[in-house]
């Protein structure tokens, strides 16, 4: 397929801790296709942030790659050298992180923060450089940008901030943006309006995309793919249609049950249990503990990829040919059926 | 009544009285005024020294945290911190004067401006090390936080190398609130000045405070006081005018969102 600009395989990072490795990537493949929208979703401590600071090469100095490539226009990314990542940072892949309260400078002016990056595109006056800050401050939302342009962080509330820190990652014009969490940190109102300038500006410059976050519910509307991310694995692959009418995988499932919505009245499924410590990652299927239908040889043996259609992949024991029958819960299986009805 | 006097003619006339036993019916204004400049000559000196090698050890510190360098050097912070200054002057005035003759064991109040200079380079050393280190810790900190801090992952994710996210960022951002830090070290200089001066028999205010304080002159000593106290006050209030002056926060917080 030709159509794939970026392509991660069989990653797995470790972290050098105190108490051991952590574990926190453990053999992550997925492809990102030109002009579409990945998401990639997962709870707190699944490996999300690991698996994109890979992809940005900033991981800390206590993390080691202990497999897997990524391949952008023909590179493997984890084998650039700090000089080469030059290009491919901010200039083809541009990052939006979780806290925009956090990811900017708080001491420098706005306007500076976001004319440091254009002027890495080439030489350009003083003027020039205000000029296209102001009309990048514009195409984000930002009112009133040339007065904004001279002032602090502080100075604006976090959903600006955000905006702003959008402004930063297009400066450049990337091809690739990726966003960490970017509404996790926002009120819900603002992360509405946050998702729509995201969707607006892939529209408009063509973007290819990969989006994090822990909640399904924000990927909805604007993934076109869905990666379900759990200990560090990538347990479920497929289409949004297919992750949201067909989930196959129990974590995903036990994900869709608890996902908050208007309509039902019954208390919210909360999924039992913890996350497993990624020191001593657990041997069979990482999500067994914590799933009531766990079969024997979850926490045995770890599951292979069951291929349901051609777009969408589980690795459950539950869809081995001998496996018995598990029926969905009641209350999951009425919610699919009145997504399906909204959808339609 | 003598007390109200002696006040009275301070706050009216502003006569501060004679010294009655350093040097007898000298007003204590006239003992200072040449004393003075050559104090604030060396507490001054000491600090212009300081920054520089502070910074400099700081920045080393924490790009090489956790490594030799680091270790080294906050070995060296924890000695020169804890040990006071006056025991550095007598090391160096034995070792780098006495036994090697690198410099000479006291001050010169010649004309011959290098060797002046020369008589001052152990005692402004001695001053000096302790706010080196204390620079130097207070950086380390600083940039140590900074580094990791997220918007040098911005700064690096914008495609800025990891030299320019350092020092257009974390280094500027460590640089701002520095001055609250030198300014009020100023004081501590002046300080362990007053023991160095006399050790190196320098002509300034410490070394003749001393002196009038146990010979009980106290109308001079009294002026001597008059004299640092003043000088605290204003580098308290420098602080307080130039964290309004450098944090954005700070001067323009009044206007949010104006
Ligand atoms: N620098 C590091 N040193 C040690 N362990 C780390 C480091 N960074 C991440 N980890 C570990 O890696 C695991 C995955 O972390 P990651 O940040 O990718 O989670 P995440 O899926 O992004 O979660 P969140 O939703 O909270 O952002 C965690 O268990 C975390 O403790
Ligand atoms: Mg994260």
């Amino acid at each position: 397929m030709s159509d794939v600009i970026l392509s991660v395989d069989n990653l797995a990072v470790s972290f050098r801790s105190d108490n051991g490795m952590v574990r926190a990537v453990r053999g992550v493949s997925f492809d990102l296709k030109r002009g579409e929208t990945v998401a990639i979703v997962g709870e707190s401590g699944s490996g999300k942030s690991v698996t994109i600071k890979s992809i940005m090469g900033i991981l800390t100095k206590n993390a080691v790659i202990d497999s897997g490539t990524i391949t952008y226009d023909g590179m493997d990314l984890l084998k650039l050298s700090e000089k080469e990542y030059h290009h491919i940072r901010g200039a083809k892949i541009g990052l939006i992180f979780q806290d925009p309260l956090s990811a900017l400078n708080p001491l420098m002016k706005i306007g500076h923060q976001i004319t440091e990056a254009l002027r890495l595109n080439g030489p350009i006056s003083k003027e020039e450089a205000r000029q296209r800050a102001v009309e990048l401050m514009d195409s984000v939302g930002i009112p009133d940008a040339q007065r904004r342009f001279d002032q602090y962080p502080f100075q604006f509330s976090g959903g600006m901030r955000q905006r702003v820190v959008i402004a930063i990652a297009l400066a450049r014009d990337p091809e690739i943006l990726i966003c960490d969490e970017p509404t996790t940190a926002l009120d819900v109102t603002v992360q509405a309006k946050i998702l729509d300038l995201i969707g607006e500006i892939k529209a408009k410059r063509n973007l290819s995309i990969i989006f994090i976050t822990h909640d399904l519910g924000v990927v909805a509307s604007i993934a076109d793919r869905i990666n379900v991310m759990y200990a560090g694995k990538i347990v479920e692959t497929g289409t949004t249609e297919e992750i949201f009418f067909d989930p196959r995988h129990p974590y995903t499932q036990a994900l869709l049950a608890s996902m908050p919505d208007l309509e039902t009245s019954e208390k919210l499924a909360s999924i039992p249990g913890v996350p497993p410590n990624m020191i001593y990652p657990p041997k069979g299927d990482a999500f067994a503990a914590r799933n009531p239908n766990a079969l024997k040889i979850d926490f045995e043996r770890e599951p292979p990829f069951f291929k349901i259609s051609d777009t969408h992949y589980a690795a459950t024991w539950t869809l081995h040919p001998y496996a018995p029958k598990i029926e969905m819960p009641g209350v999951l299986k009425e919610r699919i059926e009145r997504m399906r009805r909204n959808h339609a | 009544m003598q007390y109200f006097y002696f006040w009275r003619n301070i706050i009216v006339d502003g006569d501060w009285g004679v010294s009655v036993k350093i040097e007898p019916s000298v007003p204590v204004f006239q003992v200072l005024r040449n004393r003075i400049p050559v104090t604030m000559a060396l507490n001054i000196a000491s600090l212009l020294v300081s920054i520089p090698l502070g910074i400099i050890t700081g920045t080393l510190a924490a790009l090489k945290k956790s490594k030799l360098p680091d270790h080294v050097l906050s070995l060296m912070v924890v000695l020169f911190i804890s040990v006071p200054s006056f025991v550095f002057a007598s090391l160096l005035q034995y070792f780098a004067a006495g036994q090697f003759g690198w410099f000479p064991v006291v001050f010169q109040n010649t004309t011959d401006m290098a060797v002046k200079i020369s008589s001052m380079v152990l005692p402004v050393l001695a001053l000096a090390l302790h706010p080196i280190a204390s620079i130097c810790r207070y950086l380390r900190g600083e940039l140590i936080e900074t580094l990791s801090s997220e918007f040098m992952l911005l700064a690096r994710t914008k495609g800025l190398s990891h030299y320019k996210a350092i020092v257009c960022h974390a280094f500027r951002n460590s640089m701002v609130p520095m001055a609250n830090v030198v300014i009020p070290m100023f004081t501590h200089i002046m300080g362990g000045s007053l023991v160095v001066e006399k050790i190196f028999s320098i002509p300034g205010v410490g070394g003749i405070m001393t002196n009038a304080v146990s010979v009980n002159d106290h109308s001079l000593t009294m002026a001597a006081l008059i004299f640092y106290s003043a000088i605290s006050l204003f580098t308290i209030l420098l602080v307080d005018i130039s964290y309004g002056i450098i944090d954005p926060r700070v001067r323009l917080g009044g206007k949010k969102n104006g």
